[in-house]
Order: structure tokens, then C-alpha cells, then sequence
């Protein structure tokens, strides 16, 4: 019983290690982490940009941002609604998914050439960091949602 | 047993774990990681780029309709804007617009440490804060409006004409003894605007020696009361002057045992009078000898003070005699120019003979600028006892030109006379004689101080050396030792270099020792002073009435009890988002929990 008894043990513990193995490689080390800080405040302060060059395009664009003199610029936006996600990405250097929207202070989504908002929205991620920021679009203030996540 | 309880409690261990990291996972994902610092930025920055043109909002549109936004304006130069011209609760409306339901912290906004408005209550001791200099606004003035300026066209002032006699004389006594029979004649030129109305005058006579007789005539009519010696002061003359020139005239006589007549140089004539003529000042640089007629040789020393650089001096003496000298008389001490011939009744000293005669002495003209120096001249040689000879006349168009540059500008302005009363006497002499004298007077602000100039009835206890100090607002202005005596110290005057003469209350001292002492009685003491007879654009208001009733309130303010603007031109002007024209002032955005 004696042995039997130890073997058990033995058999539990290493389940428990396991466990424990699993779930700090899971949440404690994960590699990403890091980098999804990183993403998020690369992001965040280069969509609240007037971009580069200042009236950037499509063509011309070195990286994107949505304003103008300090306010959202309905051009800007829309551009970057009908802008691939991935040519955002790469211009911000950066590897994680990304969602903005753009809100009144009621809630309700705001109107810029549709709903204003673009990129994916993270219903399925694993990590996902998010920020409200304060702008002004149409002479009223507004909420900047802003969302970059990873699976 | 003891491996079955074990293991359940590794489970139920396990199973906590597992929970509190799921817990976590999902604070951090759905918990906004908002920041406060981020916040008073973002707001600050709303504020200061949003444009009052975009903004629709209904209460905005009301206040569109009223004039009172500025759609040129940001939203925080508006509230700015609307602080500033005293529209609170507008102002903080507009900001409750911008601010309010933005976050879950509380938030306000403060110009000038002033609160606008707050979404919650005070902030507590720890808060983020974003800052924004506005400039062009300031508590109490509007930034758009309507600024005005006004000068006057015509103006009515009382002022104080003086008339200062000098230090004439001419023998009375003949070598030995006795009356010569001479008489001296002195007319000085009175000049009183021509459109004044005289309101007063009075004529203070005091004679070369306190035995001599006089008597006195105005426009040569005889003044009554004035056959006198010694001194007399002659009051309510005002009937005896008219505007225009007008002739003052002493004759002076033999007293009882003096040697000579004339003036000791502290007579005076004052004349009030109200005038539309902005600019009375009479000193263009020419100063002009008053008539002198006597059977004897004459003594004349005139008294001169210039508030200005001096640059060149000349002299030209018309004159019946045989010959003319011309002395000058500089701290205490005097140096002969030269003697000349009088060819045709004249004699002219230029620049260069006075010049170099005054440097070989070691004076220089930036000694005699802004102090008082005199210039004698002597028809035919001097002496104080004479038989009575041919007579002898020193012209008053005989005069001293002297070219200098004023301290300043009296162009444009108005200038008024004030005579001082004295304030305070003390450690008496003899009679009304006293050693310690001091006046006080108050400068009005915005006006520009000219000079003070003092007549001084001065008595000398010959063969002592009395110290003399002269002070003005505390500053020693002259002092002996270790500066010469002076004898005649007849005249005294200065202008602000430093200090002397300022805005509110003034001091003017004179401290002698023991020999010497002033009559307060006798003596004149007042000050010159420019006031402009416009002002300039002022503050802006919101309608343009009320920027020229300012502009009228101003000037009539600078004018104050001295003159009346009887006529008042304006000129008003429109502006708007002068950036520098008040302020600036502080906004700032706090947020706190």
C-alpha cells in the first residue's frame, strides 16, 4: 500500500506540474505580450496623427493618421476605412490587428462616410488592449476608440 | 487516505489558479486603460482646434444670433472671449458643451485660475492638468470692438502768468552825500494772451535798498497805494492789466541815506488769467532785457534758466551810453566777458567771445544747462555813488539768445504754471527772515513735468559764510560747502533729471546756515508742467460710443482741474483678433478622480 500510495502521489504531482507548466507557457511568458504593447502605443499615437507627409494619400503615404489641424479629417478617415488593413499595419511597423472607432459621447457610433470605424473587430482574441481617446469631429467632441489585439 | 486528501487539495488549488488568471485575462481586455493624463490633453487639445465655424450646436446657435460668437475663433479663444467681456455664464455654458459626459473623471476648466466651468467638485490636491497660453484676452477686456481717441480742439485753462523782476539798480547818492536826484525807470513787458480773460493780479515790489522810495505804474497809469519804500505788495490789480502787452513800471528815488534804486531782483507781477490758448510757454530761446532809463550808470543782472543742453549763447545789448560790459555769474563767483564800445547804440557779444571767456574761467555750458546763471551788464562804468549825468537807457530790445535743446517737448502740449505756498518755515533770523523753508506740491500723473523755479527774498549777514544745501525730494540739489557761496541767492530752480520732480507728492527745501535766510513771504516758488491735450486709443469696448465716451473721459481726466476741453475731436476705429492686445491669459484643462 505503502508503494501504491507513493505511486499515486507521484501521479498527482506530476499532473499539478503539468498544469502548472501549461498555464505559466499560456499566460506568464507568452512572447506576444510584449509586443502587442508595443503595437498598441505605436498605433494609438499614429492614428491620432495628421499621418506623414502631413495631406498624405495612398500614393504618397508613409503612414496614415485620421487628423487635421487637431481635428478628425473626414478624408483622412474615410481613406483609412477603404484602406487595406494590412498596408496600415506594415506603414505603423507593427504585427497586431487593429480596430477604431469613432463614437459620440451617447454611444452611438458617429457617421463618417458610414459608420466611422475601421479594421477588424477582435470578437475571437486571445489578447486585446484597448483605449478611449478625446477628439473633436464636426465641432463636437468625440470618442476615440481605439483596439489592437492578437489571437 | 492521507494521498487522496492531498491530492483533492492540489485540485481545488489548481482550479483558484486557474480562476484568478482567467480573472485577470479578462480585467485587462475589457477594462479600458484610459489614462487622466491623456484625457486633459485630448480636452485641452479639443478646446484649442475646433473651430467656432463647425460648431452647430442649438445654444450656440442662439448665441450666434446674438453677436456674440466669433466664428474665426477656436472654441477655447471663444470661451476666452466671452470670459473676458464678463459673458459667464455663456462662457460656461459653451465649456459644460464641450466637456461634459466626455469621461467618468471629472473635469473643468479654469482661465486665470478662475474656474469656468467643472464637471464635478473641487479638484483634489493630486490632478492632471494641460496648460494653453490665450493671447488677446484679459478679465474686463473685450478682444473685438471698437477702440477711440480724442485730442482737444479748443480747451480752457487758468493759468498763472509770472512776470519775475531782475536785480536793476542806479546811483541815488551823490559821491559824498546826499540825494542826486536821480530816478530810475523800469518797465517790464507783461504779455497776457490776447484772448484772456484776467481774473486777478497782484505786483510784489521790493527796492534795491530797504530805505529806497518808489512808486509803481501799469500800462502808465499810476497804481494807487504803490508810493512806498522798501517793498509793497500791490493786490487786485487785475483792472489795471488788459490782454495783450502790457507796460509795468517802478521808478525808483533816493530813500534816506541808500546808495541806489531799483529792483533787488524779488519783485514780481502774477496775473491769473483763463485763456483757449493751449500752449502759453514764452521761452523760444530769446530772452529779452526789460526797459531801464536813469541819469546815472545801470546795473542790470539778469537771472537765466534753461531746462535743456545749452549749445550757444549771444548777446546783443541796445543801449544809450558810452560803453558796455557783460559780466556772468556762475556759482557764486563772477567773471567779466568783455567791455565794449557802444557803436550806434549797440554792442553784440557772439558765441565765441562768451564761450571761450566762460571756458577760460572753467565753465562750461553743460554747467549753466538746467542751473541758474546770470548775465550783467553794466551801461557805462559802474559805481553806486554818482552826480546825476547824462541819461543812460538799456533797451528792452536788447536781449541774450540762447540756442539749446529742451529737456522737453512742449510741442502739441499744454502748459500750466502752478504757484506753490509754502509749506513750512522754521529757524527764524530776523523778522520774517527764516533759515529752514519747505514746499510741498503734488504732481498730477500723465502729465510731464517742466521745472520748479524759486523767486527768493533773501537776506545776507555780511562778512559771515553761511552754509546753503538745496533739496528736492531728498536729493541735494546744492550745497555749500563744498560748493562756492553764493550771495544773491535770489534765484533757484531744476527740472527731473533723477528723481527731483515726480508723480504725487514733492519736497522742495532750502537750508541755510547761520547769516543767511529767505523771507517765505516774498519769495515765489512754482512749477511748470505739460499736459497733452490728447490721449490716445484706449481700451476696446463693444460698441463704439462707449469706446469714445472712454476716449472723452480720459482726456477730461488728464485735463483735470486745469483745463476744459471746450471742444473735443474723436476718431474711433473698428478691431478685431488683435492677438497682442490684452493678456495673454492661462487656460487650463484639470482632470481629476
Amino acid at each position: 500500500m505503502k508503494g501504491q500510495a507513493w505511486t499515486t502521489d507521484f501521479m498527482f504531482a506530476m499532473l499539478i506540474f503539468s498544469i502548472a507548466v501549461v498555464l505559466y507557457l499560456t499566460y506568464s511568458i507568452q512572447p506576444n505580450n510584449f509586443s502587442i504593447n508595443k503595437d498598441f502605443e505605436r498605433f494609438s499615437s499614429y492614428v491620432l496623427s495628421d499621418g506623414l507627409p502631413e495631406n498624405w494619400n495612398e500614393t504618397d503615404m508613409i503612414y496614415p493618421g485620421i487628423l487635421s489641424n487637431g481635428v478628425i479629417n473626414s478624408t483622412k478617415f474615410s481613406m483609412m476605412k477603404n484602406m487595406n488593413e494590412t498596408k496600415i499595419s506594415s506603414s505603423y511597423g507593427i504585427t497586431s490587428e487593429f480596430y477604431v472607432n469613432v463614437t459620440k459621447r451617447d454611444g452611438t457610433i458617429s457617421d463618417i462616410d458610414g459608420p466611422a470605424e475601421f479594421g477588424k473587430y477582435p470578437s475571437t482574441a486571445s489578447f486585446v488592449l484597448k483605449k478611449s481617446r478625446i477628439s473633436s469631429f464636426g465641432g463636437e467632441p468625440v470618442i476615440v476608440n481605439i483596439v489592437v489585439w492578437r489571437w | 487516505m492521507r494521498g487522496i486528501f492531498f491530492s483533492l487539495d492540489a485540485l481545488i488549488a489548481i482550479a483558484i489558479v486557474i480562476m484568478t488568471i482567467t480573472a485577470v485575462k479578462y480585467i485587462s481586455t475589457s477594462m479600458p486603460s484610459e489614462n487622466m493624463h491623456d484625457f486633459s490633453n485630448d480636452i485641452m487639445e479639443v478646446l484649442s482646434n475646433t473651430q467656432m465655424k463647425d460648431v452647430t450646436d442649438p445654444y450656440v446657435e442662439t448665441l450666434r444670433l446674438s453677436g456674440l460668437i466669433n466664428d474665426n475663433d477656436t472654441v477655447l479663444e471663444q470661451i476666452g472671449e466671452l470670459w473676458s467681456e464678463g459673458y459667464d455664464d455663456e462662457a460656461q455654458n459653451l465649456t459644460k458643451i464641450f466637456i461634459d459626459n466626455l469621461t467618468r473623471y471629472n473635469v473643468g476648466l479654469w482661465i486665470n485660475d478662475e474656474e469656468i466651468y467643472e464637471t464635478g467638485n473641487s479638484p483634489p490636491s493630486t490632478l492632471f492638468t494641460s496648460s494653453r497660453i490665450i493671447s488677446g484676452i484679459q478679465k474686463g477686456y473685450p478682444k473685438n470692438g471698437f477702440v477711440a481717441r480724442a485730442w482737444a480742439t479748443n480747451i480752457e485753462k487758468n493759468n498763472t502768468l509770472i512776470v519775475k523782476g531782475d536785480y536793476i539798480t542806479s546811483s541815488v547818492k551823490r559821491p559824498f552825500w546826499g540825494n542826486n536826484q536821480n530816478k530810475i525807470n523800469i518797465t517790464y513787458d507783461v504779455y497776457i494772451p490776447d484772448d484772456a480773460i484776467i481774473n486777478d493780479a497782484y505786483w510784489f515790489i521790493e527796492a534795491a535798498w530797504t530805505d529806497s522810495k518808489f512808486k509803481a505804474y501799469i500800462n502808465g497809469v499810476y497804481v494807487t497805494g504803490s508810493d512806498a519804500s522798501g517793498s509793497k505788495l500791490l493786490t487786485n490789480l487785475g483792472s489795471y492789466f488788459h490782454p495783450g502787452h502790457n507796460n509795468a513800471t517802478i521808478i525808483g528815488r533816493y530813500g534816506s541815506g541808500g546808495d541806489e534804486a531799483g529792483d533787488d531782483g524779488a519783485s514780481h507781477i502774477v496775473v491769473n488769467y483763463t485763456t483757449n490758448n493751449p500752449s502759453t510757454f514764452q521761452n523760444n530761446g530769446y530772452i529779452y532785457f526789460s526797459n531801464v532809463k536813469s541819469n546815472c550808470s545801470i546795473q542790470y543782472k539778469k537771472p537765466i534758466f534753461i531746462n535743456g543742453d545749452i549749445y550757444s549763447i549771444d548777446v546783443n545789448i541796445s543801449a544809450v551810453g558810452t560803453n558796455a560790459y557783460l559780466y556772468v555769474e556762475y556759482d557764486g563767483d563772477k567773471y567779466l566777458i568783455s567791455e565794449k564800445a557802444l557803436t550806434d547804440g549797440h554792442a553784440y557779444w557772439n558765441n565765441s567771445e562768451i564761450e571761450n571767456a566762460m571756458n577760460s574761467n572753467g565753465i562750461t555750458y553743460q554747467n549753466i544747462s538746467n542751473f541758474y546763471f546770470w548775465f550783467d551788464v553794466y551801461i557805462d562804468d559802474y559805481s553806486s555813488r554818482e552826480n546825476l549825468g547824462a541819461g543812460r537807457e538799456l533797451k528792452n530790445s536788447s536781449y541774450i539768445h540762447i540756442n539749446y535743446k529742451s529737456y522737453e517737448d512742449v510741442y502739441g502740449m499744454i502748459d500750466i504754471n502752478h504757484i506753490v505756498p509754502i509749506y513750512q518755515y522754521a529757524d527764524n533770523d530776523v523778522g520774517d527772515f527764516y533759515r529752514y523753508l519747505s514746499w510741498k506740491f503734488d504732481l498730477p500723473n500723465q502729465t510731464i513735468p517742466l521745472y520748479v523755479d524759486s523767486q527768493l527774498a533773501w537776506l545776507y549777514h555780511v562778512y559771515t559764510n553761511p552754509s546753503q544745501t538745496v533739496k528736492a525730494n531728498s536729493i541735494t540739489l546744492y550745497e555749500h560747502p563744498p560748493k562756492n557761496f553764493i550771495k544773491e541767492f535770489a534765484r533757484f530752480g531744476y527740472s527731473n533729471r533723477s528723481g527731483e520732480i515726480e508723480y504725487g507728492s514733492n519736497t522742495y527745501e532750502l537750508i541755510f546756515g547761520n547769516g543767511y535766510s529767505v523771507n517765505p513771504f516774498n519769495s515765489l516758488t512754482y512749477y511748470t508742467f505739460l499736459i497733452p491735450s490728447q490721449v490716445g486709443y484706449g481700451n476696446t469696448f463693444s460698441t463704439e460710443e462707449d469706446a469714445v465716451d472712454d476716449a472723452k473721459k480720459r482726456l477730461t481726466d488728464i485735463l483735470g482741474t486745469f483745463a476744459l476741453a471746450e471742444s473735443i475731436h474723436t476718431n474711433s476705429m473698428g478691431v478685431s483678433n488683435v492677438p497682442t492686445l490684452w493678456g495673454p491669459s492661462v487656460a487650463e484643462v484639470r482632470v481629476w478622480e
